[in-house]
């Protein structure tokens, strides 16, 4: 029986590091989100992934044509493109959902990417309405790519909320099992957002 | 013979140039999202106070292994970067622990196929110095088929950047194949060992089965490493290709140990088994063959898994 138990352990442990023979991340992304209000509710989501260094150098080799270490405006362009555009298949690593209930990304505005001494930044808005009224509501607002080719995770300390004052709302960061992704293996860092008007 | 280079011919002509899909690059069409949310936590997280990330134990490990492999990689191209400026041996000493490092952390996170690794050595007889041949082999052809997209993306198309590296259906058609040659590899082995069960007694007579053993190796380590590709564009896009190249070799060597390891733990899990029924009066040769079985029926799972997981996992 004691034997029996060993394995038991042993395989569940074998499919706790069961996965496909691909993939494993391969570009890092820290994510940094302001979270804006207006009168109604959430107005919109500003965005800023920065990149790991090496996949920043490909995206500066790629796009940064005259090589002058900037990205002029028809350089973003390209990217927007050829290397953002894409991502609303992706949901822009950003997945928002109440009780369960998944709110759709709005649509994005203001991209731009910028070349800095750590490395590639893209920064835009995601259009994002979310109505809020005096009852409280807790939303999830989730950064992951599900496909974990990409490891996207939130720069700490970089969570921030712009014109609250008609609003009381605490929050944390968790690992959200409920959203596990990559064959259920990995939980995303989300954001508990527990919201209601003054 | 003949069947075996036909088949290594088969699976070369899967390697295409577009292994894994990054998704920044990739141009597919606009799919629904189809995450399945329940609402759990609210009710048993109620203290919303303290903006902390809370971490559970085997996600912390995947996490601090991505986030080391951020570390190793950023460091990489730091060194890169020092070596254009002032090149000295220290710097490629570091440059190479980096990319040995790098080989045992990627390999460790999901993916290599560890555990049809394990599932296949359960198959066969119990030796070390086996396992941990077939380990380097995996790891050499996975990275080889890396280096060889990554040389091709250099010379061929003249492009340092692996945006070109990102198809998903042509990924998904090649893991689709994969795990059909796994499936089928695992039936083999159940059907060839239950007629060996049946026609011999004595299991020192089993040579090794290159119709098995090339199968394994090839659908396992024929998937282009995305590791290598990227690490080898990114060391060529700074004129480094020979020191990219070079990096491979100390890839392998990393990647090797943690393959060798989950082998090494198959053997280590089937020799025990192997004892404790040895001292309960059972017959060796029976509990062999069933854990050959075992070994074998794990690998037609785990294939036929992670075969559906392709049609799923979108």
């Amino acid at each position: 029986m004691k034997f029996l138990k060993k394995i038991i352990v042993v395989t569940l442990l074998l499919f706790a590091f069961q996965i496909k023979a691909l993939a494993h991340p391969h570009v890092f992304i820290k994510t940094e989100l302001v979270i804006c209000f207006d009168k109604n509710g959430i107005s919109k989501l500003k965005v800023k992934y920065s990149y790991d260094k090496m996949f920043s150098e490909e995206l500066k080799q790629y796009f940064d044509v005259n090589k002058n270490n900037i990205f002029e405006a028809s350089e973003i362009e390209n990217i927007r493109t050829k290397a953002f555009s894409n991502l609303i298949n992706y949901s822009y690593f950003i997945h928002i959902n109440s009780r369960g209930n998944k709110i759709k990304n709005g649509n994005v505005s203001d991209f731009t990417a910028i070349i800095t001494d750590n490395g590639v930044f893209y920064s835009f808005t995601l259009n994002t309405k979310i109505p809020l009224s005096k009852a409280a509501k807790v939303y999830k607002i989730a950064t992951y790519d599900h496909s974990y080719y990409l490891d996207v995770t939130y720069k700490h300390n970089s969570i921030k909320f712009d014109n609250t004052s008609n609003y009381t709302y605490t929050y944390k960061i968790i690992e959200d099992k409920s959203q596990a992704y990559y064959y259920k293996q990995i939980y995303p860092e989300t954001i508990v957002l527990s919201i209601k008007k003054k | 013979m003949k069947y075996s280079i036909l088949y290594i011919l088969l699976m070369l002509s899967t390697i295409s140039l577009l292994g894994q899909s990054n998704p920044i690059f990739s141009t597919e069409e606009v799919f629904e999202d189809t995450l399945k949310q329940t609402d759990s936590i609210y009710s048993n997280k109620t203290n919303l106070e303290n903006n902390v990330v809370q971490i559970s134990l085997f996600n912390q490990f995947i996490k601090k292994n991505a986030s080391f492999q951020k570390e190793i990689k950023d460091s990489l191209a730091t060194l890169a970067q020092d070596y254009n400026n002032t090149a000295n041996f220290k710097i490629i000493f570091l440059i190479f622990l980096f990319a040995f490092l790098y080989g045992i952390l990627h390999s460790l996170g999901p993916g290599h196929g560890k555990v049809f690794m394990f599932s296949y050595i359960l198959t066969e007889k119990p030796q070390i110095l086996k396992a941990i041949t077939l380990s380097y082999l995996i790891a050499l052809i996975h990275a080889i088929s890396g280096l060889i997209v990554a040389l091709i993306l250099i010379f061929v198309l003249n492009e340092y950047s692996t945006s070109l590296f990102s198809t998903s259906n042509t990924q998904i058609i090649i893991s689709r194949f994969s795990y059909a040659i796994l499936i089928i590899l695992g039936l083999y082995i159940v059907i060839k060992t239950i007629l060996k069960k049946e026609h011999s007694h004595n299991i020192n007579t089993q040579k090794t089965d290159r119709i098995k053993l090339i199968p394994f190796i090839t659908s396992i380590g024929f998937v282009p490493c995305p590791g290598t590709i990227i690490i080898v564009t990114f060391l060529a896009s700074i004129g480094l290709l020979s020191i990219g190249i070079i990096s491979v070799i100390f890839i392998v060597l990393g990647m090797g140990i943690t393959i060798s390891v989950i082998g090494l733990t198959s053997i280590f899990f089937k020799k025990l088994i192997m004892k404790i029924t040895i001292n309960k009066q059972k017959s060796n040769q029976y509990i062999y063959h069933y854990i050959s079985i075992f070994g074998a029926v794990l690998l037609i799972i785990f294939g036929v898994l992670f075969f559906i997981g392709t049609f799923l996992n979108k």
